[in-house]
């Protein structure tokens, strides 16, 4: 069904795949995991279609998907052959409704409405939208547009699926749902998955086989029960936590909270176009804690940390700072926000890493150069930000948003596009910066994460943060 | 309710009356095309009144104002030691709402209308390929309200226009159109790995709506009379 041999590609000079030789049978759910950048996404872009047609890069080797050679054909032509659905579903989503969605595929290749209505109704089946079919896509939860953009590709019936990590920005629920969907796909309905995720221990229960990447190159391909369970070659690859190191909050141990109220909500709610999305919230963070804020997709979390960050007013309640504390934004309290394409502003990491000390007049070299090595961008530091992977996009923003040094760090969601190694490096830095007087505020849908290095968890459920405590205490009420 | 009794004809043609009433009438009689865009709103897309809310706009509003009143025409007063002219800042004032109207419009069909719809509203008249594009201009306009907003907080992030206020406002600029080109592309590339192209495209259905032919029929009248006048 697919077939790789020998594929080189080349982004100008940089190299993102070398040798690549892969073969996946019909039917085969068969999950791609590497250290960010390693090139997965090139792989599935060049399966789908997209690269070299729509991303330009130079592409040697024999690349064959149904029988097709999707270097060669375009991806409106290749369509039917091979669906694609990208890391972020809201980019992919641009009509009114959820139905309409999905019969726009089959209304292009030219179905009569008869057809056009039994895919789309299969589809929303096989997805379990069936019951969303005139609501709007961005009503939807995170896991239920990313379940659309996966009925959309399916609405045209390709023999193969490619998805670029769907769960990335999915809570537990979410991804569940999604991965639900995918097995029942590949193993009822026949249709070959290669899914691209970092997530290794969630996804490695649906898929037949892995293939690990490092560095352009397949380094591990084989049985899912068999590479999963090779904690090692996990653990050298980044991909999972060492287990000869010992486990548990390796710096977070919130010994320098001094029990001073740093910022407090009193009844705080706040609301989107006149839709309530914080309901009375009542909150203190102290100075020098480290506090994981967990919940479902939609459930207030985002909000909150703008809420917290001074970048939005809210609808009633008060927000306090403690007297002496900076309250700019940036300064006194940082926020890194979920799609780091939206915080990207310069044409070079290291601008975009010295921009916030540079503009506050507080450039220091060594700080920059520690910043840098922490986020381990010291060999990306020319690099433009946009031609970095998702990954490394993320680091780069965190370090530009640590470059300030704030007193209080909210973190949304740094698990997008990492893979562990990189991530634990980040929150290692975090949690050193937590035991230097920092207060952190780690939002996050990874339980593990937040286990080890939090110590205080909070629940949020729509609009409301319903537990507060640590995380024995969540566990009990289901967080 | 009657926007549901408008269909994909109907709410595009909202948007071509109030395009051509504010490029025809100039001066004061470009309120008639806020006007126009106005009632339209209200009647068939209320959603598009959210628009108000964005501080895009207004500060599009104020750059237009205060570009007219500094280059436009002969200064006349000053603001402090600002020399500014009043005929300048008129001729800003009746851009300014030229824009609200084209934009209260474009944020009405978009609110209303797929690319997809409007695709195959243009295709039927032998504009094949056009449609989409339209679509996925007029979809630019809320991408772009959304990325400003998500790039003003990362440069108040970064310390906002506090030492470097020239730079800032370049990235800022430089963001929010890269963001927002990025987003077209995103559209394009989705339609295109599910089907669609110029050479393969089929005629997609139209919603149909009762007050279509109405409605369009009642701007078409208005439009020649505006014309006429004009």
């Amino acid at each position: 069904m697919i077939e790789l041999e020998a594929l080189s590609v080349r982004y100008g000079t940089l190299p993102a795949l070398e040798g690549i030789a892969l073969r996946v049978a019909p039917g085969e759910f068969v999950l791609v995991s590497g250290r960010s950048g390693c090139g997965k996404t090139t792989l599935a872009r060049v399966v789908a279609g997209l690269v070299p047609a729509v991303i330009p890069a130079h592409v040697e080797g024999h690349v064959k998907v149904s029988g097709l050679d999707p270097t060669r054909t375009p991806p409106a032509s290749l369509a039917t052959h091979v669906g694609m659905v990208f890391q972020n579903p809201a980019t992919q989503l641009f009509c009114l409704t959820v139905e309409e969605e999905v019969a726009f595929g089959p209304r292009n290749l030219g179905f009569d409405e008869q057809q056009v209505r039994e895919r789309v109704d299969w589809a929303l089946g096989a997805t379990g939208l069936a019951d969303m079919r005139r609501r709007a896509p961005f009503e939807l939860s995170g896991g239920g547009q990313q379940r659309l953009a996966i009925a959309a590709a399916l609405a045209l019936r390709p023999p193969v699926l490619v998805l670029d990590e769907p769960l990335a920005s999915l809570d537990r629920e979410g991804a569940r749902q999604v991965l639900r969907t995918l097995a029942e796909l590949s193993g009822i309905h026949g249709v070959t998955v290669l899914m691209i995720e970092h997530r290794l221990a969630e996804a490695a229960r649906v898929a037949s086989r892995i293939v690990l990447m490092d560095r352009g190159r397949i380094v591990a391909d084989g049985p899912a029960a068999i590479v999963s369970a090779d904690h090692a070659r996990l653990a050298e690859l980044g991909l999972a936590p060492d287990e000869a190191q010992p486990s548990g909050r390796p710096h977070a141990t919130g010994s320098a909270a001094d029990g001073l109220a740093l910022v407090e909500l009193h009844h705080v709610s706040a609301a989107y176009n006149g839709r309530t999305v914080l309901a009375d919230i009542n909150l203190r963070l102290d100075s020098g804690e480290f506090v994981a804020l967990v919940g479902e997709n939609g459930s207030g979390k985002t909000t909150l940390a703008r809420v917290l960050a001074g970048l939005m007013r809210p609808r009633s309640g008060r927000r306090v700072v403690r007297s002496g504390v900076r309250t700019e934004p940036g300064r006194g309290i940082g926020l890194l926000a979920q799609n780091p394409l939206d915080q990207l502003l310069t044409e070079r990491v290291d601008d975009e890493v010295a921009l916030g000390p540079r503009n506050w007049a507080l450039f220091d070299e060594r700080a920059h150069e520690a910043t840098l090595a922490a986020a381990d961008l010291g060999g990306l530091r020319g690099r433009a930000p946009l031609s970095l992977s998702v990954g490394q996009q993320q680091r780069t923003v965190l370090a530009a948003t640590l470059a300030l040094r704030p007193g209080l760090l909210i973190l949304d969601e740094p698990t997008l596009g990492q893979d562990w190694a990189h991530l634990k490096r980040l929150m290692d830095f975090v949690a050193e910066l937590n035991e230097l007087g920092s207060t952190i505020l780690l939002i996050t849908h990874d339980h593990d994460l937040a286990a080890r290095y939090a110590r205080r968890q909070l629940l949020m459920r729509d609009g409301a943060i319903v537990a507060d405590g640590e995380l024995t205490e969540l566990d009990e009420v289901g967080a | 309710m009657l926007r549901e009794r408008l269909g994909t004809a109907g709410s595009f043609g909202c948007l071509f009356a109030v395009l051509v009433t504010a490029c025809a009438l100039g001066g004061a009689r470009s309120c008639l095309a806020l006007g126009l865009a106005l009632v339209l709103a209200l009647l068939f897309h209320p959603g598009a009144f959210r628009i108000v809310r964005s501080r895009t706009l207004w500060t599009f509003v104020i750059v237009l104002l205060g570009s007219g009143a500094l280059w436009l025409g002969p200064p006349d007063w000053r603001l402090g030691s600002v020399p500014l002219s009043s005929s300048g800042l008129i001729a800003g004032l009746w851009m300014a709402v030229r824009a609200l109207a084209i934009m209260l419009a474009t944020r009405g069909l978009a609110a209303s209308t797929s690319p997809g719809e409007l695709a195959g509203l243009l295709e039927r008249v032998g504009m094949r390929g056009l449609g989409f594009t339209v679509g996925v201009a007029v979809n630019l306009l809320p991408a772009l309200e959304r990325s400003s907003g998500r790039t003003w907080d990362t440069l108040r992030m970064r310390g906002g226009l506090r030492h470097r206020r020239r730079m800032m406002l370049r990235l800022g600029t430089l963001t929010v159109m890269s963001n927002a080109l990025r987003r077209a592309d995103e559209i394009a590339i989705a339609a295109e790995a599910r089907g669609f192209g110029v050479v393969r495209s089929r005629p997609l259905p139209l919603r149909r709506g009762a007050l279509d032919g109405p409605l369009l029929a009642t701007l078409a009248v208005g439009l020649a009379l505006a014309v006429v006048w004009r």
